[in-house]
């Protein structure tokens, strides 16, 4: 168990910097996500941190001591891979016992770890099989146990679950949380999926082209958003973007037109250098209300162009006024069928204000003033 | 002007194949009236049986007679049969180990040269293959270039091959002259015996390396790079990486590399016979030549000793390659066993 | 130049080169001057005159003898440098030479002559190319006809192999005539026998057919190669039978599928098959050595073997002869090495 810091990190390869800069620190026993589209560095950084990869610019920090010229094999931690990289022609207890082999451990101690792992993880009954002989998840368990059996410093996981099908995907996901809940070992965990990263994680680190949008716990990054990329990325179905000019600005709030019509005042602090500019007003389609709007709302007319009713839940995909789209979430089966008008009303309170610019700074929203 | 070359030559190839489809057609759409569309295939694959049969089965089947008839005769009609004189003139030994007492201490000293060249040729061919497949594996650039360097001596002709270090182990050769440079004096190479087996041995390796080299490259290519990785944060040391993940998925590709060589090492000829003609003496004599010589280079044709000496080398092969048969079966099996 | 430095960049991991780095580099120059060197210095020294391959220790490149123009000679004269009784020395062309000594002039004025004892002076080398050694070639020896057979062969017997064996492939690969599955195990069955045991019979078989001799008695023999068969079946087996049986609905005969539509279907294996039978005829030995006995009837190879082993081998000729072999094989792999090797590798792991 230990905590890592990075420090400034860059990578080059040749004279293209891949990784711009990172510094992270991560609490010892945390369950730390990165998050982000394919080609944002996150594997990069996870091979960064393991060794396996060298650091061009900047510190690398495990419990405290520089690592940057330590070998992968000697930093101490283990790595679940996205193929999973099992020995194919060793035995599942060969695959376990070889990192321990490797350290020189006692036949006996080696032999309890590995049973005690594969207990842990179902394996005991597969000891003697050969990876070609096991099951997708069955490979991926051996993957894990492999890693636990080392009880290393910090375990690392590049996308364990992506070559799994669905249901088994959703399964190993409760797994892992339980396993790092009863480890209680630092936990690394790359992905692409920003389902695995809000359900699993205590914090979330969102990387683009090589720099890190935001980090924070999953409801932080839900709730407030640091920039357009992070609120667009994070919760699914995406965020409405709707083009508005912003027209005055007050102490604690903003005037915005919002281009499919409809004037709104904002709960926003400063914005001032954008007064008579371009903003991009953000909404969830679960926060957009279909009925019982609340007073102050901004209500837009739209027409519906397609429903799709799961039982739960609804999806309406609507058309506004200047033909921006609009995606509104309603619960249970909702009414209202292609081509039909109605009227959206958006509460001012969960909308979301960021400048037009490349980067979509998040204006700050003022909380609610405490008693509503 | 230019242009129009290329639009003649394929024209003319153009037209020079029409003329054989054109030939062929009406009697092969005969045969197809026939025969009937699924049995016309005899008919597409009889050429390539007949040229078998005539140069590959029939002489097989007449070796046998060869072996088993004596004279000097070309003829089989005019051959005596002799049973297997031929095969005991051919064994006739007091002391097995020491070519000199047997009555055709040549054929011995071919085995024992062959066996001696086999081991020692085979063991550092695939040694240096393996080694220059793991340097080449390292992901350098232009590896595609080096693979043809160490692979362009497998291209040229036994003979030429012989020649060109013949040219260079000349008493007043290259080698020679280098070593002079160095301070030192160089016999004449081939003309001694040990260095002219030494010489041997060194040509050939570097005649065919190459071929090997690419077949384990692929093999070590094969091999997933994430196993390495894996192995990297499993604590292991280049070594234990090399002796528990590289050489054990390697296994196939060395065996089959193994097998081959060995196959073409009992048969080598081409490139000795050129270098050293069997010399000195008959220090570089192996059993091709042998066979070569019996039936062709003699005064006295003894054909039916040679066809005697080559079922004793197809037996030999027969059993190292049935040997590899096993050898591969049971690795096979340990593969597939420990089923939970 | 930016692969060159990204090469000499690539280490194995930390940024600066290991041991392993600089092993593995040293490794592949032995590799380059091992692997390509002795053909360099084949080629140098068939450049060089017979007298200069006589020296010891030999120089690298070819040189010749450096001569001058001078007015009132018709033939170039000889240079040397020549050391002067003052101490200086200077070039001069050699007139005439009794004995030990000589008659040198200044080649800028050539009517002053001095007589110079041969000891005080040297040769003058420069690079001179002895392509004569290439060009009496053809002239002294039978060279053309030696090229013209090895040709002979090496083309006709290719266009051979490509017909019989594709023509054997297809029926293989797309017939189901009730046996095929055993002629092919006796067609690669074949590939486990060693050509030596076959040589006796076959000379019998070859003098039988009136073909001793002849360069079709090398050339048929060589036709029916199992690893052919082996390699254009499995390619065509890649063809979608639904081709086939289309055409057959057109009514083309089975010989024009097979001509129009298998054949030019199959053009990358038949252009490895064709590169490798080129190869194998091209350096063939052993066969050709038993069943061609008369001088006018031998390829290059056995040329070439007939030429060397003699106390009186005449090396510069046979130098050159030996490159004019090997300039094909090269040629060939310059062009195709990177199909060459791809295929080997890939059969390999079959």
């Amino acid at each position: 168990m230990a905590s890592l810091e990075l420090r400034k990190v860059i990578k080059r390869y040749a004279e293209t910097a891949v990784i711009h800069g990172v510094d992270l620190s991560v609490a010892d026993g945390e369950f730390v996500v990165f998050v982000g589209p394919s080609g944002c560095g996150k594997s990069t950084l996870l091979r960064m941190i393991s060794g396996l990869e060298t650091v061009s610019e900047g510190e690398v920090e495990i419990d405290g001591r520089r690592v940057n010229d330590v070998s992968a094999a000697q930093r101490g931690l283990a790595m679940v891979f996205q193929s999973y990289a099992l020995y194919p022609h060793m035995t599942v207890y060969q695959n376990m016992a070889f990192g321990l082999e490797n350290i020189r451990t006692p036949r006996a101690e080696i032999d309890a770890r590995v049973q005690a792992a594969a207990k842990l993880l179902q394996l005991d009954r597969l000891l003697d099989r050969r990876p070609t002989q096991l099951s997708g998840g069955q490979r991926q368990r051996v993957a894990i146990g492999r890693a636990i059996v080392r009880e290393p410093a910090i375990f690392l996981f590049d996308e364990p679950l992506s070559n799994l099908d669905a249901e088994l995907r959703v399964q190993m996901r409760t797994e892992l949380t339980a396993l790092h809940r009863r480890l209680k070992t630092t936990m690394i965990y790359v992905t692409h999926d920003q389902v695995e990263a809000m359900t699993m994680a205590d914090k979330i680190v969102v990387l683009r082209g090589g720099r890190v949008e935001q980090v924070g716990a999953p409801l932080e990054l839900y709730n407030a958003p640091r920039n357009r990329f992070v609120a667009g990325f994070i919760g699914s179905p995406r965020m409405n973007f709707l083009p508005a000019k912003l027209t005055s600005v007050m102490q604690d709030a903003v005037d915005v037109t919002v281009g499919a019509g409809g004037m709104a005042t904002l709960p926003f602090r400063g914005g001032a250098e954008l007064i008579g500019g371009d903003v991009t007003l953000g909404i969830r389609p679960e926060h957009v209300a279909l009925e019982h709007a609340e007073p102050g709302a901004l209500r837009l007319p739209a027409t519906v162009e397609l429903t799709e009713r799961l039982g739960a839940t609804s999806f309406l995909y609507c058309a506004l006024a200047d033909g921006t789209k609009l995606t509104v979430q309603a619960a249970g089966e909702a009414k209202g069928g292609a081509g039909e008008r109605i009227e959206v009303a958006i509460p001012v309170g969960r909308t979301h204000l960021f400048n037009a610019t490349e980067t979509g700074v998040a204006l700050e929203r003022v909380p609610p003033p405490v008693g509503i | 002007m230019a242009g129009s070359s290329p639009i003649t030559l394929r024209s003319f190839a153009g037209a020079a194949a029409g003329a054989v489809l054109d030939t062929l057609e009406w009697p092969m759409r005969g045969l197809q009236r026939l025969l009937g569309v699924p049995r016309i295939g005899w008919a597409f694959v009889a050429p390539n049986l007949l040229v078998l049969g005539l140069f590959t089965f029939l002489p097989i089947v007449i070796d046998f007679y060869y072996a088993a008839s004596g004279g000097a005769q070309l003829y089989p009609a005019e051959r005596p049969y002799v049973g297997l004189e031929n095969f005991r003139t051919l064994f006739e030994c007091t002391n097995y180990l020491d070519p000199s007492t047997c009555r055709k201490d040549l054929f011995w000293r071919a085995v024992y040269n062959t066996a001696w060249f086999a081991l020692v040729q085979v063991a550092l061919m695939v040694l240096f293959s393996l080694i220059t497949a793991l340097v080449l594996n390292r992901g350098i650039v232009g590896r595609g270039f080096f693979r043809g360097v160490f692979f362009y001596p497998v291209l040229l002709s036994p003979v030429v091959v012989a020649l060109v270090w013949k040219w260079i182990l000349q008493r007043e050769g290259l080698l020679n002259a280098l070593l002079q440079g160095a301070g030192l004096a160089g016999p004449v190479w081939l003309d001694e015996p040990s260095w002219a087996f030494f010489w041997s041995v060194f040509v050939s390796i570097w005649a065919h390396m190459g071929f090997y080299t690419l077949i384990l490259l692929a093999g070590l290519q094969a091999i997933p790079a994430d196993l390495y990785e894996a192995a990297e944060m499993d604590s292991a040391s280049p070594w234990r990486r090399f002796r528990r993940i590289t050489l054990p998925l390697l296994a196939p590709s060395l065996l089959v590399v193994l097998v081959l060589a060995l196959i073409r090492a009992v048969q080598v000829f081409d490139e000795i016979f050129v270098l050293t003609g069997g010399g000195p003496g008959s220090a570089t004599l192996f059993i091709v030549q042998f066979i070569y010589q019996t039936a062709f280079a003699e005064s006295i044709r003894l054909y039916g000793l040679a066809a005697a000496a080559s079922l004793v080398l197809a037996a030999t092969l027969l059993l190292l390659t049935l040997a590899q048969l096993r050898i591969s079966g049971q690795a096979a099996q340990r593969k597939t066993r420990g089923d939970g | 130049m930016a692969d060159l430095a990204r090469m000499l960049k690539a280490t194995r991991g930390r940024g600066r080169l290991d041991w392993t780095d600089w092993l593995s580099y040293a490794y592949l120059l032995v590799g380059i001057v091992l692997m390509f060197g002795p053909v360099a210095w084949l080629v140098l020294s068939s450049f060089k005159s017979a007298a200069a391959l006589n020296e010891f220790p030999p120089q690298l490149l070819p040189y010749g003898q450096a001569t001058a123009k001078v007015p009132g000679h018709d033939e170039p004269l000889p240079l040397f440098r020549v050391k002067l009784p003052d101490g200086s020395t200077r070039e001069m062309v050699e007139v005439r030479r009794v004995g030990i000594e000589a008659t040198m002039a200044d080649p800028k004025k050539p009517d002053e002559e001095i007589k110079v004892n041969i000891r005080d002076r040297e040769k003058l080398r420069d690079f001179h190319l002895a392509v004569e050694n290439y060009a009496e070639l053809f002239g002294k020896f039978d060279f053309a006809r030696f090229l013209w057979n090895s040709v002979f062969i090496t083309v006709v017997a290719t266009l051979l192999t490509l017909l019989f064996n594709a023509m054997a492939a297809f029926a293989l690969s797309k017939y189901r005539f009730g046996g095929e599955r055993w002629v092919f195990l006796l067609i690669i069955s074949t590939l486990m026998i060693p050509p030596t045991i076959i040589l006796v019979p076959n000379f019998l078989v070859v003098s039988e057919l009136g073909m001793l001799n002849s360069l079709w008695g090398v050339i048929w023999p060589a036709v029916a190669t199992p690893t052919g068969v082996f390699l254009l079946r499995q390619y065509m087996l890649t063809i979608p039978d639904e081709l086939i049986d289309a055409a057959r609905m057109d009514h083309a005969s089975e010989w024009r599928i097979f001509w129009r539509i298998v054949l030019p279907l199959s053009a990358p294996a038949l252009a490895v098959l064709a590169i490798f039978s080129v190869m194998w005829r091209w350096n063939d030995f052993l066969w050709p050595l038993v069943v061609l006995s008369r001088t006018e009837k031998f390829t290059l190879q056995l040329a070439l073997n007939a030429f060397q082993g003699e106390l009186t081998t005449q090396w510069n000729y046979l130098l050159a002869m030996t490159v004019l072999t090997l300039v094909p094989v090269t040629l060939v792999f310059g062009f195709l090495q990177r199909y060459i090797t791809t295929g080997i590798a890939s059969a390999g792991i079959k």
